[in-house]
């Protein structure tokens, strides 16, 4: 019937805690997906291993060609730093418009990207820069690369005994980027699909456009016509929308489980309806390249 | 105009200080030693009988006092709607019934020491279940073969409503228009929640509870307990807001048999869950509007037709429908009028009171049509209402008592410049022209509500006052304040007449051992009808105050005049007598206490008027609604607290913005779960969904209210919803009437359609 | 566990399961009522707190993470018999009505001034758009937190 309780604050300590977790047991980051969970009885753990005294955890680095996320990173923090708003901007996006205030201020990265839900806003993200996740376990840390670690069945490569330390993303300095969201209203809000695209500006072109697509599918989907949206026309946007909303036709058709909150018609086919929202969105992102601007701290210097 | 000292001024809620404190004590607060708490069960099936229920193994666990089902209490019926001890009401419901009539239903509850063990408990009751066929939709519920869920059959008629005869009514045109609202969550920000303490040493029963009826409370627990009201005393708690969802009797009947059972304190605290599937929804319903209108617009004509879905028990259902017939000619005069309705019991979780009961219902139909037919005969909304609405003092066909002094007239021609009517409009035209993807248009509703009970029901208002040794007052009032300051209210009006500052005046709010008779506070009566007996309480305790100066300085009381607490003569100033000094005289040379307990029975029930105007972007791509501008106009009369009228007015437009574009709970149609059970799911309009609103106060004054006040409570939400309806119709060209128009309905609507 | 944190200015050590929810713990052991519970999973804003400057929802935090930490409730905020400027304001601007978003309303816009003591417009609603307030259409609560910033008070410690 006792609950155990751990929050290690260095590297030993959390080696050493995390060989004692069961199957019953949870890893608490921010805890903002995992509270719930807890209350409503889905989970009933027999041990807590909290890391929010793992200082090490929350830093945001560069680390040569390399930006090191701790996984403790919240999303406000994330969305404040610097460098994450000069070379990751997509990111910076999307954990600013993550939940609300308090959420943002609660929920870590690496939560987000543990818990895998297919309307996450950072897991895209992760995908589009080509990220790697790092994780330590019973031998160490080892590497993933972002798209290896969600499995194709929409759950994660962790293990029992393990967890992400940090995310690492490459720093490439021409490299633009941004991410759009649907949900039902403008601010907390959970996405109905978001669209996360990145470039690089040569002579005033557009090149090299990578995008993927989240909350349509168990993990995100990669946005294979994104260079549609560096054409700056009205067909090229149209084009894109039908691509896309033929994509998530394709994925409803061959899904097994429908959303249980989604019976009528028109919810069913609503994403696919309401994709070419975002798709005018970000083309008009792209093509403004709009600075994107929340907090009040500089760009960041490499 | 007479220049009042605190009424009309902004002097916030009277609770203010006590909130942003946090010190302010809700049920939910109340800590005692020695506490037990409830923790409920929820059932798994839409429809069945229990068998048996298994609670061995939660009463073995460690702090378990008891575990009560349908196996162990009475089966005794009672009603939630109950207010009055003599009321006619359904009483289908009991504590726990065998017959489970909705998934989510409680089957069980659990007393402990702590909530946590009570909740651990309910998971090791077990319960079996002989499942039954279900009818989630009405018209599952309402076929012949249906199963009844009570012995009375599922569909219950309302009496129907005829005025002159509609069928042959003359008018060129002729229109129908059918709605549908769906199911909402009041969302008060407190979940429900009640404490009751029985004290075997006296008998007695306390029961705390954030409720609109500490009588109604009263004679449901006492009665199903068998205890004298006299010994049974409730207590109004404050509360967390209700919008309806504290009017009815759900907790309290099971917490106060705990405690007398376990002679103990019991609380029981709502989940946010349980708030949304075991408190009561907002009807769903389905609703025909016919009208025969003449070629210059007049009307000539109006039928309504509505069925409501009253969920696994009938509570108020039926009085529910019958208001909206009720309420139907209070804004236009219509020459001929048909109403019916009924109300269907479905296997699904119970609808009920909810802020405005039938005002919302009546005027999303009735608006919803009458916008629709000016679209058909490309008349301006605003013109139209001009040529149809009643004048002040104009009698309404169903009661056939007068409106009194209410003025639609000014609403709609005040609101249609403040707005920008006209200018909007071609505004929304221009951009519609400049680009494609979003759509612009505007709309308006107009609305009005009640102020009291009259002529549903004698409208029983009672005030009790008694000046204390130091001029301060103290007021016994059954009030039942939402938290939307008519405690505030109450003491402006005493301190008014008494010319005592605020903070000289206590004012006690329900409590069924303190307080004089009241049915409680809804129907928006809170402010004419108990300000109104606060007034005249006043008024005469000043009399009696001024009988017992005169006394004591030895001259006729046509002499005195009073100020600021003080008699005096006013030939002869320096003669003069301070209230403190009258009490004194009162009690030690006359042998008598000053206080005076007064009864008002309100006489008319003046109707409000309010008109909202609303500008919106449809966006054609993603089908999201955006309000871009609003404003809403309201004659409620003197305002008392203007501050918190327009606070109020903020609440109509959030909550009438999600009864039209966003707010529903949904229920599966084959299983009847409640698939919203959360605030995640549900869809309510934030602090940056709330466009920069404008509000505008007509206040013209009420003769027969107190300081010529009316009422502002439940109206607030009423015309938002039709004019959000209207707006977005405009926009796109369309008839959308099936409520709430979220993103995936309007793309529905725009496929294959150019707009 | 053995917590050491600062509650409202006061250092406390208190002997806690680290498990057991902050707005329990506040509630329960603290007996500090006055952070309300209104859904139990982070949507509606009512258990707001301010834990080491950040406005966080009690109910999705653990006791245990109170470990040298700070925690504001609103309790914390009165010194001295006065009001904080925030709570002047919510008075004066009628920003208060049922009050049971209240607390949590008012944490919200005093972290929101610890970081950014003149908030637009836009920032004070996204700053609040987490709290829910069924009472009001907001108005008067983006007024308040406007006029405290405005005051120069409100971000004070």
């Amino acid at each position: 019937m006792s609950t155990e309780y751990l929050q290690p604050k260095s590297w030993g300590e959390l080696k050493e805690d995390l060989q004692r977790l069961t199957e019953k047991s949870v890893i608490l980051a921010g805890g903002t997906d995992l509270m719930p969970k807890i209350r409503s009885g889905k989970k009933e753990p027999d041990l807590y291993l909290s890391l929010c005294r793992m200082e090490e955890l929350k830093a945001i680095d560069r680390q040569g060609e390399w930006l090191k996320i701790g996984a403790m990173a919240a999303h406000t923090q994330a969305s404040e730093d610097p460098f994450i708003r000069k070379y990751f901007t997509a990111l910076a996006m999307a954990c600013s418009q993550v939940g609300s205030q308090q959420i943002r201020n609660k929920g870590t990265l690496g939560g987000s990207l543990a818990n895998a839900s297919p309307a996450g806003d950072i897991m895209p993200c992760i995908f589009l820069y080509g990220g790697k996740i790092e994780i330590l376990g019973e031998n160490g840390i080892r590497s993933v690369d972002a798209e290896s670690f969600l499995l194709e069945n929409g759950c994660t490569l962790l293990g029992r005994n393990e967890l992400i330390t940090s995310i690492l993303l490459p720093l490439e300095e021409e490299r633009k980027s941004c991410f759009v969201k649907l949900g039902s209203r403008r601010e907390v809000t959970i996405a109905q699909i978001s669209l996360c695209i990145s470039w690089k500006e040569e002579d005033n072109e557009k090149k090299d456009m990578k995008g993927f697509i989240g909350a349509v599918d168990i993990r995100p989907v990669e946005f294979e016509k994104a260079y549609l949206l560096g054409e700056n026309s009205e067909e090229s946007r149209e084009e894109a929308a039908a691509w896309l909303a033929d994509k998530i036709r394709g994925i409803r058709s061959n899904r097994t489980r429908e959303s249980k909150l989604k019976i009528t018609e028109a919810e069913k086919l609503y994403k696919e309806r309401a994709v070419k929202g975002i798709v005018f969105d970000a083309a008009d992102w792209i093509e403004r390249e709009s600075t994107f601007h929340t907090g009040k701290k500089g760009e960041g210097k490499l | 105009m007479e220049k009042y000292k605190v009424i009309g001024k902004e002097l916030s809620n009277d609770q203010a200080y006590g909130k942003v404190t946090g010190r302010v004590r809700y049920c939910s607060d109340m800590q005692s030693l020695g506490m037990l708490h409830m923790r409920l069960k929820a059932g798994t099936v839409a429809h069945g009988i229990i068998r048996r229920v298994d609670a061995e193994k939660a009463l073995a666990l460690p702090g378990v006092a008891a575990v009560y089902s349908c196996e162990n209490t009475p089966d005794i019926c009672y009603d939630r709607g109950r207010v009055e001890a003599w009321e006619n009401v359904p009483n289908q419901e009991k504590l726990f019934d065998r017959h489970v009539r909705f998934l989510g239903e409680r089957v069980a509850a659990v007393v402990a020491d702590s909530k946590e063990t009570a909740a651990k408990a309910c998971e090791l009751i077990t319960v079996e279940y002989e499942e039954l066929p279900a009818a989630i939709s009405v018209e599952e519920a309402a076929a012949l073969e249906a199963l009844p869920l009570h012995g009375d059959g599922n569909v219950y008629e309302v009496p129907s409503f005829e005025y002159g005869d509609f069928e042959t009514a003359r008018g060129e045109f002729f229109h129908e228009s059918r709605s549908h609202i769906g199911r909402m969550t009041h969302l008060a920000m407190e979940t429900q929640s009640c404490r009751a303490a029985y004290d075997a040493s006296s008998d007695k029963l306390t029961i705390w509870s954030g409720c609109q009826s500490v009588f109604g409370v009263r004679s449901t627990v006492a009665q199903y307990l068998g205890m004298p009201y006299a010994r049974v005393r409730v207590i109004k708690a404050p509360m967390g807001g209700s919008f309806g969802v504290r009017q009815e009797t759900l907790l309290e009947p099971l917490t106060a048999y705990a405690a007398r059972m376990l002679e103990a304190d019991v609380k029981l605290v709502y989940t946010r869950e349980e708030q949304i599937v075991n408190t009561m929804m907002k009807h769903s319903l389905d609703g025909t509007v016919k009208s025969r209108i003449r070629k210059d617009g007049t009307i000539e004509g109006l039928s309504m037709s509505c069925t409501l879905d009253a969920g696994a028990y009938l509570t108020v259902s039926r009085g529910y429908a019958s208001t909206i017939g009720e309420k139907i000619a209070k804004v236009y005069r219509m020459p001929n009028i048909h109403f019916d309705a009924r109300v269907v019991c479905t296997n699904t979780p119970i609808n009920g009171s909810f802020r405005s009961w039938g005002s919302c219902e009546e005027a999303l139909l009735l608006e919803n049509h009458w916008n629709m037919v000016c679209r058909e005969m490309g008349m301006d909304p605003v013109e139209f209402r001009l040529k149809n609405i009643l004048y002040p003092y104009e009698t309404e066909v169903v009661h056939k008592i007068p409106v009194g002094n209410v003025h639609f007239q000014e609403c709609l021609l005040k609101g249609r410049e403040v707005f920008c009517w006209e200018e909007r409009k071609e505004a929304c035209k221009k951009r519609n022209r400049e680009q494609r993807r979003y759509r612009y248009g505007i709309g308006m509703a107009l609305a009005s509500h009640t102020s009291s009970f009259y002529p549903y029901r004698v409208d029983v208002a009672s005030a009790v006052a008694r000046i204390q040794e130091d001029g301060s007052l103290i007021i016994h009032v059954g009030i039942h304040d939402h938290g939307c300051g008519t405690v505030m209210a109450m003491k402006k009006i005493a301190s008014e007449i008494m010319e005592i500052g605020l903070e000289k005046i206590e004012l006690n709010e329900a409590d069924t051992q303190n307080s004089l008779y009241d049915y409680g506070c809804y129907a928006s009566r809170t402010v004419y009808s108990l300000g109104q007996s606060v007034k005249q309480c006043c008024e005469h305790i000043l009399e009696m105050a001024r009988e017992t100066a005169a006394a004591a300085l030895g001259c006729s009381k046509s002499f005195l005049r009073y100020r600021a607490g003080e008699f005096f003569k006013e030939m002869e100033e320096t003669v003069r007598i301070s209230l403190p000094e009258v009490i004194r005289y009162s009690i030690q040379t006359m042998g008598q206490d000053i206080y005076y307990a007064n009864t008002t029975n309100a006489g008319e029930n003046p109707g409000v008027a309010a008109a909202h105007f609303t500008e919106v972007q449809v966006d054609t791509y993603t089908g999201m609604t955006k309000i871009m501008h609003c404003l809403s106009v309201h004659d409620i009369g003197k305002a008392i607290n203007p501050d918190l009228c327009r606070g109020q007015i903020g609440s109509g437009i959030q909550q009438g913005m999600g009864m039209a574009l966003c707010e529903e709970i949904k229920i599966h149609p084959v299983t009847g779960q409640t698939l919203i059970t959360n605030f995640k799911n549900y869809e309510v309009a934030n602090a940056c969904d709330l466009p920069d609103y404008q509000t505008l106060l007509i206040e013209e004054p009420e003769n027969s209210g107190p300081f010529g006040a009316k009422s502002i409570g439940e109206v607030v939400v009423v015309p938002v919803a039709p004019a959000i309806v209207a707006a977005v119709n405009d926009a796109l060209g369309t008839n959308l009437t099936r409520l709430p128009l979220t993103p995936a309905v309007i793309l529905e609507a725009l496929e294959g359609k150019t707009v | 566990m053995r917590l050491n944190f600062v509650l409202n200015g006061e250092q406390k050590t208190m002997e806690v399961p680290g498990e057991k929810r902050l707005l329990d713990f506040i509630r329960e052991d603290l007996h500090l009522t006055g952070t309300k519970e209104g859904c139990g999973e982070g949507e509606c804003g009512a258990c707001t707190v301010v834990l080491n400057g950040q406005a966080i929802h009690s109910c999705l935090a653990v006791a245990g993470q109170l470990e040298d930490s700070e925690l504001l409730t609103i309790e914390g905020l009165e010194k001295n018999g006065e009001l904080d400027a925030i709570q002047k304001a919510f008075i004066k601007k009628s920003a208060v009505q049922c009050g049971f978003c209240t607390s949590g309303m008012v944490m919200s816009a005093k972290a929101l001034l610890l970081h950014n003591p003149n908030p637009t417009q836009e920032e004070i609603k996204r700053a609040i758009a987490g709290n829910i307030c069924r009472c009001s259409g907001y108005r008067e609560i983006r007024e308040a937190i406007h006029e405290a910033a405005a005051s120069g008070n409100g971000g004070a410690v």
